[in-house]
């Protein structure tokens, strides 16, 4: 029901966030004003891959999203005189983000309907059925391999994470910007779902898929070893 | 045939439902009767725990993952028209 209610799209993006790391966002936006190179640059580095995650959803290419995103900056670099700070930094750059991807989006509109992008198949089972049992009780025949009790330092290994990251890579565009937002920036299912023009049902459905396919990679990588 | 409409009401799931439903699970937005079914099966399923807390790690995991520092293109012009939009104007020089 909230989610309904008209809001200005601050309010909407700004109100229901969690705790932020809010005091490394502030130094960041003291630098820019002094002009501070570096702390721009480590700004473009911070969000430059959230971004074009996010511009993917919108436009059919890396190369328009990478312009999306250049155009982006340019609008921050422009308009960092006006603005207040009476929403976050990050909100703010987002949004310039998704108006610009969205007005090129127009123009370059993806033949797939992106809500359905759920693979177009958003009632496949999470996990591959013949690893169950019939009924009545239907356990796992193929239960999960026990990857989660590996020491830390294996988990946090750079060939994980790099596992990792290829999976997160290949999902497509919708399931990306979705777990790109929700579970790496930590936005909530409000925010999101207004950032992409999501219900909270298909919004779900793309996390859901996506958290999936990354933790069918992580086991299968254990699984191979 | 009464049989098989009370085995619908049981609490029980099978673990498929269960797996399917994490994200709902974790996300609260499982109807009270539902949660309650997912909760009733983890307390008794050798498995599904494990499978739940897979995907709270797969998420605190991919957190870790290093943003690629991306050679986002034209990046040197936008440090150029960052210095330019810096730069006193030129009666101050
Ligand atoms: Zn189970």
């Amino acid at each position: 029901m909230v989610d309904d209610m008209p809001m200005a799209d601050d309010e909407a993006i700004e109100s229901q966030g969690q705790p932020r790391p809010a005091s490394l966002e502030d130094a960041l936006l003291d630098g820019l004003r002094r002009g501070d190179e570096v702390a721009f640059e480590s700004l473009i580095d911070r969000h430059t891959p959230a971004m074009l995650r996010l511009a993917l959803f919108y436009v059919p290419s890396l190369a328009i999203a990478e312009e999306v995103v250049q155009e982006t900056w340019l609008g921050v670099v422009r308009g960092l005189g006006s603005f207040e700070g009476r929403s976050s930094l990050r909100t703010w750059i987002f949004r310039i983000l998704i108006n610009k991807a969205k007005a090129s989006g127009v123009a370059e509109r993806r033949t797939l309907p992106l809500a359905a992008e759920g693979d177009g198949d958003a009632e496949a089972p999470s996990v591959d059925p013949s690893r169950f049992r019939g009924p009545p009780r239907g356990y796992w025949s193929s239960p999960p391999n026990y990857w989660d009790e590996l020491p830390e330092d294996r988990l946090l290994a750079g060939e994980t994470l790099a596992v990792i990251q290829r999976a997160m890579e290949s999902l497509p565009a919708g399931q990306q910007a979705v777990f790109e937002l929700r579970d790496l920036q930590q936005w909530t299912s409000a925010e999101v779902c207004k950032a992409l023009g999501l219900s909270e049902g298909n919004q779900r459905v793309l996390l859901h898929r996506a958290r999936t396919r990354v933790r069918s990679a992580i086991e299968e990588y254990f699984d191979a070893r | 045939m009464k049989a098989l409409a009370l085995v619908g009401l049981h609490p029980w799931r099978t673990c498929r439902k269960s797996v399917d439903s994490v994200t709902e699970f974790l996300e609260g937005s499982l109807s009270p009767e539902d949660r309650t079914r997912v909760l009733t099966h983890l307390k008794v399923c050798p498995d599904c725990p494990r499978y739940f807390r897979q995907i709270e790690l797969t998420i605190r995991l991919a957190r870790e993952v290093p943003a690629e520092t991306l050679p986002l293109p034209g990046r040197a012009a936008l440090l150029d028209e960052f210095r330019d939009s810096h730069r006193p104007p030129d009666e101050e020089i």
